[in-house]
């Protein structure tokens, strides 16, 4: 009974996952190039880093990068009057833009405020193709929690400003078939997941950062989730087979078997799994983006580290991965289990928080120093006499030194060693 | 009882003279720059604003300027492993105040501070930087630095106060040690803080809504020690009347336009300090001039009236008028002390906001989160191209900021002004 009850509880998952994976995240696939440069230009960024930290830490494809420009806050008027700019200075392939939370100006959707934003978005795009960008893709507004927008008190209920976003993601379709750009929706997952999170955890859970309308950290994830599966990434970081009779291990593109024996492998990885930063100290915290895991297969189909051993020496064997330990069966590690999934704090994590911080830093740059640099530039020239020629070579030395930002964002992660060890459990037999 | 207070204050604002600062005479030359260097405290543009108006407008010498390396979270080692060779010397400063230790005593130990300080001095001293002022760091305020950091427990601005005042002693040695100059901004802190906590109330901030990062007031302070300990002398003019021969004379930075029948005209290129607020308000100046000696020992712009045909006279400078004595006219008056609102209060103030933009660029350029602090990343990623681009780099935006700071400097215009005498009633 006991057993069948688990293969419920099994069945039941994987459906979800499969009515999830179809319904909310199947969307035409969006081909990055190896060496793309990808600009995202929106007014939320935290899931711009990581993608960009998956891009660069999991290499589902050669040496694409990510920029992150714009901050909370943005428009579409932003975007036009300085972000697009900044994002062609450094001739990215494909640029992402994400807007419409405050294009809406938290009113009940209007024919001026579809337009304006039609408008806007149309000659952004139409500037970002000739400034050089290969591929320009427009995505929805991201879609807000309403517990937050009532804690807000906005002017609005958050039933009439989730249609105008809903009007305003329609627009960005629009646009989209028009300029011949890609589209993404990204509204309809976050929405959707939002609801479903709610329903489980109630509606102290808030997906959006309880002092304004923007994704927290949950909700960056499953925006995170959703591009990634955008750009058909297919989430195969990595196997490592150890055969425990030979003492043989092998290990896919990205992680070198240093040394391996009966039942421990050393390694050395230029290729990471994904690694979520938070401690799992409540699962019903949504600032632990952890907590948001159980509504979508993230590990199972972006970040599959697999562990296969082989001929284990007995029913049950204890892995130890980093400070962590877990008992599999043997018939679960011939089959592979993931240690992306299974091992949340395993030797990744520091390395690839250091990853994200680096991102987190660039856009900084990008959006903060590298922008009141120009800012002042500009200003300087228009005050002080005579000032032309320092102001341009300051212009200059913002453009080389963001270049070279953004190029020593191209190489390799640092590798990591770390050790896996697998010991028999006293007393379990195959 | 005000009599009383008044010898008081006389007596704790000569001590504060006597006690803390050292530099005897003039530590500036003409054209000389100072590098203000330190932490946050710096960086946020208050009491190096302060000194670097000071030292355009009030000028005690030529054609000086400052740049604010002022960088968030900064301590001495910090300071002397990222900024100080790459960022600081990158300018060729003839002049440098250090102001570090608010940091290094939450994050490292004495030994630290002292050891990094010792190799900081060394290395200005090397370099070009004829004169250094080692400044002692501030203090946390005793009532808003438990409620920001630490629950509420007042012990622990005691024990931080403590710590910051064994920096103090550390810095004021390493200066003694390598003859260069040193300012105890710490004791002037401590002391002005209790003074105005008297007098206001425990709850009065006097370093900050946060206990650390004072306003207008405790940046004032620092200000004074800083002014004080590059040997500022305070001599910013005299003007002489003598109303019976109907001759105006002044010193030098004020010229005479005309005197006639107690209606003196003149043009100044040299301006008294110029205070503002609420004194009862921490964001002011206005507040800590009974605390310490500012007028007395860094601003004297003094009128000397000879021959008074009255008793006394009724002065309008401005749009305040004051009367004082025939005796104390001879004796002469300081006008910025006096009138705390005068003619050069609004030029003052559009100098002061001048410099302050230039400190802000200094600080988009050299600050925490600076373009040269990215450059030395980049190089450091990548010693080959990005050193090559440092090099050419660096010396770009040296030319950007100093063309920047000339033009701050050249905003300093001549302010027309005039003072009417006229005979009054008792004073």
């Amino acid at each position: 009974m006991k057993t069948f009850s688990n293969l419920q509880k099994k069945l039941a998952v994987i459906l979800f996952h499969l009515l999830l994976g179809t319904s909310l995240f199947a969307q035409a696939p969006i081909d990055l190039q190896p060496r793309d440069v990808v600009a995202f230009c929106g007014d939320s960024g935290q899931f711009a880093e990581w993608i960009g930290a998956y891009l660069f830490a999991c290499q589902p494809k050669s040496a694409v990068q990510v920029l992150v420009f714009g901050d909370r806050g943005g428009t579409t008027k932003e975007l036009l009057d300085s972000t697009c700019n900044k994002a062609i200075s450094l001739s990215p392939n494909v640029v992402i833009l994400c807007y419409g939370m405050q294009d809406g100006n938290f009113q009940k959707s209007n024919p001026q405020t579809l337009e304006s934003y039609r408008k806007k978005l149309s000659q952004a795009v139409q500037r970002l193709k000739s400034g050089g960008v290969r591929l320009v893709i427009i995505t929805t507004p991201t879609a807000l929690d309403p517990d937050v927008f009532k804690l807000k008190k906005l002017p609005i209920t958050p039933e009439d400003y989730s249609s105008t976003l809903s009007d305003l993601g329609k627009v960005a379709q629009d646009v989209a078939k028009q300029e011949n750009a890609g589209f993404i929706d990204i509204y309809t997952p976050m929405a959707e997941l939002i609801k479903k999170a709610k329903e489980k955890f109630g509606p102290t859970y808030l997906m959006t950062a309880a002092d304004y309308v923007y994704p927290d950290k949950g909700s960056h994830f499953i925006l995170a989730y959703t591009f990634l599966k955008a750009f058909g990434m297919d989430g195969d970081i990595g196997a490592i087979t150890l055969d425990m009779a030979s003492g043989t291990a092998t290990s896919t593109a990205g992680h070198k078997v240093i040394s391996s024996d009966k039942g421990k492998v050393e390694l050395e990885s230029t290729r990471y799994p994904f690694c979520s930063s938070g401690k799992s100290l409540n699962p019903q915290d949504p600032l632990d983006p952890r907590s948001i895991l159980a509504f979508f297969p993230f590990n199972q189909e972006l970040n599959r580290y697999l562990l296969i051993v082989k001929n284990a020496s007995a029913g049950n064997l204890e892995v130890t991965w980093g400070q962590q330990s877990k008992e599999f069966s043997s018939d679960a590690l011939e089959k592979g289990v993931n240690l992306a999934n299974e091992f949340p704090d395993g030797p990744f994590c520091a390395p690839f928080e250091a990853i994200t911080k680096e991102m987190s830093r660039a856009k900084s740059f990008y959006n903060g120093t590298a922008n009141r640099l120009l800012a002042t530039a500009d200003e300087t020239e228009a005050t002080i006499p005579d000032s032309h020629e320092v102001c341009e070579k300051l212009r200059k030395v913002v453009q080389r030194q963001s270049e070279l930002l953004k190029n020593s964002g191209t190489a390799t992660p640092s590798p990591v060693r770390h050790v896996i060890t697998i010991a028999p459990v006293a007393g379990s037999s195959k | 009882m005000k009599i009383i207070r008044s010898i008081f204050l006389a007596l704790s604002v000569l001590s504060f003279s006597q006690l803390l600062f050292a530099a005897e005479a003039l530590q500036l030359h003409k054209g000389d720059i100072v590098a203000l260097c330190g932490d946050s405290i710096t960086e946020q543009t208050r009491y190096s604003l302060f000194v670097g108006t000071y030292l355009v407008a009030c000028q005690p010498c030529e054609n000086l300027s400052t740049i604010n390396f002022g960088a968030g979270g900064a301590t001495s080692k910090s300071f002397l492993e990222t900024k100080l060779s790459s960022h600081v010397l990158a300018f060729h400063p003839t002049v440098a105040t250090l102001c570090y230790g608010m940091n290094d005593t939450a994050s490292c130990q004495p030994g630290v501070y002292a050891q990094s300080m010792k190799q900081i001095v060394q290395i200005l001293k090397n370099n070009g930087v004829r004169y250094l002022l080692v400044g002692s760091p501030g203090v946390v305020d005793t009532y808003a630095y438990p409620k920001t950091f630490r629950g509420g427990d007042s012990e622990t601005a005691v024990k931080r106060n403590l710590a910051l005042g064994e920096l103090s002693k550390i810095a004021e040695q390493i200066a003694k040690e390598n003859s260069v100059g040193f300012t105890d901004i710490h004791s002037a802190m401590v002391k002005a803080m209790q003074q105005s906590k008297a007098k206001y109330g425990q709850e009065y901030l006097f370093a900050g809504s946060d206990g650390v990062h004072p306003d207008l007031n405790g940046n004032l302070v620092m200000a004074y020690t800083v002014l004080k300990g590059l040997g500022c002398n305070g001599n910013i003019g005299t003007i002489t009347v003598d109303m019976k021969s109907g001759q105006a004379t002044a010193t030098e930075g004020t010229k005479v336009i005309s005197y006639a029948n107690g209606q003196l005209a003149l043009e100044s290129t040299r301006y008294p300090f110029c205070f503002t607020g609420d004194p009862a308000s921490p964001s002011s100046t206005t507040g800590m001039l009974e605390f310490i000696p500012f007028n007395q020992d860094l601003n004297r712009y003094i009128l000397i009236v000879k021959n008074s045909p009255a008793a006394s006279l009724k002065i309008q400078w401005g749009e305040i008028s004051k009367i004082f004595t025939a005796e104390q006219l001879a004796a002469g008056i300081n006008l910025a002390a006096e009138f705390l609102k005068n003619p050069f209060s609004l030029p003052f103030e559009k100098l002061q906001e001048t410099i302050r933009k230039q400190h802000l660029i200094d600080t988009q350029l050299v600050g925490n989160a600076s373009l040269f602090n990215q450059m030395a990343e980049n190089r450091e990623k990548n010693p080959e191209v990005g050193g090559k681009a440092f090099e050419e780099d660096r010396d770009a935006l040296v030319q950007f900021e100093s063309k920047v700071r000339a033009n701050s400097s050249n905003k300093l215009v001549p302010v027309r002004h005039s003072i009417l005498m006229e005979p009054a009633g008792q004073p």
